[in-house]
């Protein structure tokens, strides 16, 4: 396509004016020279911690059951298996809200687990850090599924059958051959569901509740800091702008390429 | 061809961006989301009274003046917390302002009260209840935190165990009516909503200003006729303005 109509550029260019122009009110808006002071005061440093820490457990959680669960679905395609796998990747299209009033209708106090876990334990899990990882876990997940699985279902499975042929356990193949062959794609995969539960507001607030330094994540400070500080909730949402941008980079330069991994496995989903 | 199918979509962009608001109605007013149980039939029966179409915008108020500050086209504003109509006339914004209702905080509990709760000694003192209230940068919050203090508690010390401090009123009662908290801190009024009971807290009368914020005759009247909808009002939990 050497001559590209004038009105499909003129579309084009609204489309990244929608895109641009508020990422750059907030670049211009934002209280840089505060940012400092103002993410280290008390509730705003104990967001950021809590943040860091839930959304780093919550990375660990979903590799380590994320990675099998992909080398389950990728195995061969069947009927349970095609299910599985548009269940597995819905929450990427439902609201957060949604998810969050699907988490309490789950392990909410009076969820189908949640009350077992009120009656035999003793456990609620409305304003503790462990309901904060599990709304994250639910958004993030299918995120790491989706990287991984398309990637296995792309590899070359030649090497694996010259491994097992010459005598290496379906264990040892996959230790061995298929897991170092997809690293970039569990890495890439990793840091999207890492950067979705940094992000993560709506089914936190539903089904974690927000409390300083137990449940208040950066994206619940914000929504507060809105009605009593607008300065702070924009220096929030500048280093929320950062850690995005530091992802994006990072991923573009050390693992994909441009035009890489991602959006390639994205255009195969869609065919 | 593709000029004019080009053409056709911005037009139409641009319409849907211009008829997205409620400016087809006669007067649009901006309450305090709390007012919401009995200003919708209040504002249903001036309507009929007077054929003015009437459009009301809830949110918290706080948020609220902040619309009102950046120039939304409001008539009437009616707020929760007498700071916010200061800070807007401060600006020029809103003249004057009198009060169409009143509230006073409450503890919230599921309709049967299945944990027996007879009042805010009880739940100052058990330790076994999931408890939630608003957080202080909201009037609920703000009401919540001078009542425990004044009481030598704190919203986010130790001592209560707060499960959450919410980011609006409507918040606290969801989580009461969902049963993930057995008490919430809210407004009398909450109990007005299917499934929630509302125990009075001895404390102060909060009351609900209304403000024109841009004159009309329209808008003159609805004032007035809020003014003596006390009936509604009463009807849905309030106090007398």
């Amino acid at each position: 396509m050497n001559h590209v109509p004038k009105t499909v550029r003129i579309l084009g260019l609204i489309g990244a004016a929608l895109i641009i122009l508020p990422l750059l009110g907030l670049v211009s808006r934002a209280p840089w020279t505060q940012l400092w002071s103002i993410a280290s005061t008390g509730s705003v440093r104990s967001a950021i911690f809590l943040t860091a820490v839930t959304s780093i457990i919550t990375t660990c959680i979903a590799v380590g059951v994320g990675v099998p669960l992909a080398i389950v679905l990728s195995e061969r395609s069947d009927g349970w298996r095609r299910i599985l796998r548009a269940l597995v990747t819905l929450p990427i299209v439902l609201p957060p809200v949604a998810g969050g009033i699907a988490l309490l209708a789950a392990f909410g106090r009076r969820g189908v687990l949640g009350r077992l876990l009120e009656q035999w334990f003793g456990i609620t899990l409305l304003g503790t850090p462990a309901a904060v990882v599990i709304a994250q876990l639910f958004v993030s997940l299918p995120f790491l599924v989706v990287a991984v699985d398309s990637a296995l279902q792309n590899r070359d499975r030649k090497i694996e059958e010259a491994a097992a042929t010459l005598g290496s356990s379906p264990g040892r193949t996959l230790r061995l051959v298929t897991l170092p062959g997809i690293r970039p794609a569990i890495v890439a995969g990793a840091t999207l569901a890492w950067a979705r539960a940094v992000g993560e507001l709506g089914a936190t607030l539903t089904f974690a509740g927000s409390f300083p330094g137990r449940t208040r994540t950066v994206p619940s400070s914000i929504l507060l800091l809105l009605e009593t500080d607008p300065e702070a909730a924009r220096a929030l949402a500048a280093v929320l702008l950062i850690v995005a941008a530091a992802v994006l980079i990072g991923l573009r330069q050390r693992w994909m390429g441009v035009g890489g991994y991602w959006s390639s496995s994205a255009t195969s989903r869609d065919r | 061809m593709t000029r004019w199918f080009g053409a056709a979509i911005l037009c139409l962009a641009l319409l849907a961006a211009g008829c997205g608001g409620p400016e087809d109605a006669e007067l649009t007013v901006l309450a305090a989301s709390s007012t919401r149980l009995a200003l919708d039939d209040a504002v249903e029966a001036f309507e009929r009274e007077s054929g003015i179409d009437v459009a009301v915008s809830y949110a918290g108020s706080q948020t609220l003046a902040a619309q009102v500050a950046a120039g939304f086209p409001a008539d009437i504003f009616i707020s929760a917390d007498v700071v916010h109509l200061e800070r807007l006339r401060a600006d020029d914004l809103v003249a004057n302002w009198t009060s169409i209702a009143s509230n006073s905080l409450a503890i919230l509990v599921a309709d049967d009260n299945p944990l027996g709760i007879t009042g805010l000694d009880e739940v100052l003192l058990r330790d076994d209840l999931v408890i939630v209230a608003a957080d202080p940068a909201v009037p609920l919050g703000a009401h919540t935190e001078r009542l425990l203090v004044q009481l030598g508690h704190s919203l986010d010390g130790d001592d209560l165990r707060l499960a959450s401090l919410e980011a609006s009123a409507q918040a606290v009662a969801a989580k009461v009516l969902d049963g993930e908290a057995d008490v919430g801190f809210g407004f009398l009024s909450d109990g007005g909503l299917d499934g929630l009971q509302a125990l009075a807290i001895d404390g102060p009368e909060l009351l609900y200003l209304i403000a024109l914020v841009r004159d009309s005759d329209a808008g003159a009247q609805l004032v007035s006729y809020l003014q003596d909808a006390d009936t509604e009002f009463a009807a849905a939990g309030f106090g007398p303005g």
